[in-house]
């Protein structure tokens, strides 16, 4: 399918030029759905790069909340939504009560879309798959570790995500173990 | 392929873990399913796995599914705390909360299945429709490539099969387009637009056609579908056959580009002589 020669592909390229200007812009965007609700992202693509990202900034936040001198969840609001949220706030207070704190490393990869749903609302729009690594996490009381025994292996989560219109930001409203293999 | 052994199992875990739960005498972690940093570390992260002999609704508390006796407590790896422990309401509830989906209320597959999931077992699974989209949108230049791409992803559909709830993956695996001049191609890629693919508009791509001749065209694209079945956090497995989903049909008019002398920048002045 090239071109001929360079002649043509000269012609080709003047022509777009030309006709840049009478043809209607941008002719290729798809139709938007005709729902009041208007998807904030445009591809996966984009939700998967603002999935991963929320999902950072969830676990930065998470490990916040559990370290040794925590006393206030409220970043918590910032990053988790709904059920979730009442969970982890119900066992930020939980835990600081009996004193236990996490220490040590994590990380997460392997991220990929389950579901982007752009057409229904912005309750559970999107839900991915990752591998969370915990396996450097440790629970401790009064500087003593009391949990694990062995490091857990790294694991497939589904998170899922509500979209918070006013901040813009996708919230976790879900985090659930998918598989118990290691990942 | 569903197994004799597995729903008969499931079954019978199931009926015996409402038993148990009647008697009052069997819990196991929250019925959210949820699970924290702190739960998973400490290895009380619930999930929910089929095994051959077991349905097991958590990292340490089993039920067996016939002939065995539930575990007492709920060991959580030397942690001198407790997680959360609720008694589980129904296990449809506790599907629901898991799938964390709209709810279609947990029923356990039929026992008497046999033999390979195929295609038309999954009638009832209908994947989402594909859209194909081109470029440049509705027409074309006798000459030059016209980059056409499909629009469809892989996903997850919930429904019921053989009387259970089972979720239903469709991946597309091949696009089949009719270019509507009598020639067609079947492409394993879906294609995307000139602008992601970081080249100019007309260039060539792996998914674009050229027309030889004007005239007004009827662009049909068909997506084929593999599909992967799985029942209660089992792993996924392959359905025999494949789904073909017809996108709507674009119409679009090729024709010859005339090289024209214009005044000025058609872009800033749309009305100039020659735009």
């Amino acid at each position: 399918m090239r071109l001929p020669n360079l002649v043509h592909a000269a012609g080709g390229a003047l022509l777009l030029a030309l006709l840049s200007g009478c043809a209607p812009s941008d002719a290729s965007t798809p139709p938007e759905p005709s729902s009041t609700f208007v998807a904030p992202y445009a591809t996966d693509e984009e939700a998967l790069a603002a999935a991963e990202e929320a999902y950072a900034e969830y676990v930065r936040v998470m490990r916040e909340s559990y370290r040794p001198d925590a006393s206030d969840p409220s970043a918590l609001y910032t990053v988790a939504s709904g059920g979730h949220l009442m969970e982890l706030l119900s066992e930020f207070e939980d835990r600081v009560a009996d004193g236990r704190y996490l220490l040590g490393t994590q990380s997460f990869d392997q991220i990929v879309l389950q579901r982007y749903s752009r057409d229904s609302s912005s309750s559970e729009m999107i839900a991915v798959y990752l591998c969370d690594d915990l396996s450097g996490l440790s629970i401790y009381r009064d500087g003593e570790k009391i949990a694990p025994d062995e490091p857990i292996p790294p694991t497939t989560m589904q998170v899922v995500f509500d979209f918070n219109p006013d901040s813009k930001s996708l919230l976790v409203s879900a985090r659930d173990l998918w598989s118990s293999e290691t990942c | 392929m569903l197994t004799h052994n597995r729903p008969t199992a499931l079954t019978s875990a199931i009926f015996l873990l409402c038993a148990l739960i009647v008697l009052g005498s069997a819990f196991v972690p929250s019925p959210a399913f949820a699970c924290s940093f702190e739960s998973q570390v400490d290895g009380s992260c619930a999930t929910a796995e089929i095994g051959e002999e077991a349905v097991e609704l958590g990292a340490s508390t089993e039920v067996p599914a016939t002939g065995g006796t539930a575990p007492e407590g709920n060991s959580a790896g030397g942690v001198s705390f407790e997680a959360p422990i609720e008694p589980v309401n129904s296990v449809g509830e506790s599907w629901c909360d898991l799938q964390r989906l709209p709810c279609v209320p947990w029923t356990p597959p039929a026992s008497d299945e046999t033999g390979p999931v195929t295609i038309s077992d999954i009638a009832t699974f209908r994947p989402q429709s594909p859209s194909a989209s081109m470029q440049p949108n509705q027409w074309m230049i006798v000459g030059l490539a016209t980059n056409f791409y499909a629009n469809a992803s892989a996903h997850i559909v919930d429904g019921t099969l053989f009387g259970g709830t089972a979720q239903v993956r469709f991946t597309p695996v091949a696009y089949n387009w009719n270019y509507g001049d009598g020639t067609t191609a079947t492409l394993s890629i879906a294609g995307t637009t000139w602008a992601k693919q970081k080249i100019a508009e007309f260039d060539p791509t792996p998914t674009s056609h050229s027309y030889n001749e004007p005239g007004t065209y009827t662009i049909t694209l068909t997506v084929t579908y593999a599909a992967e079945y799985r029942v209660a956090g089992t792993n996924w497995r392959n359905v025999i056959g494949t789904l073909n989903i017809a996108a709507p049909p674009l119409t679009a008019t090729a024709g010859h580009a005339t090289t024209v002398l214009v005044n000025q920048d058609c872009n800033t002045n749309p009305t100039g002589i020659g735009c």
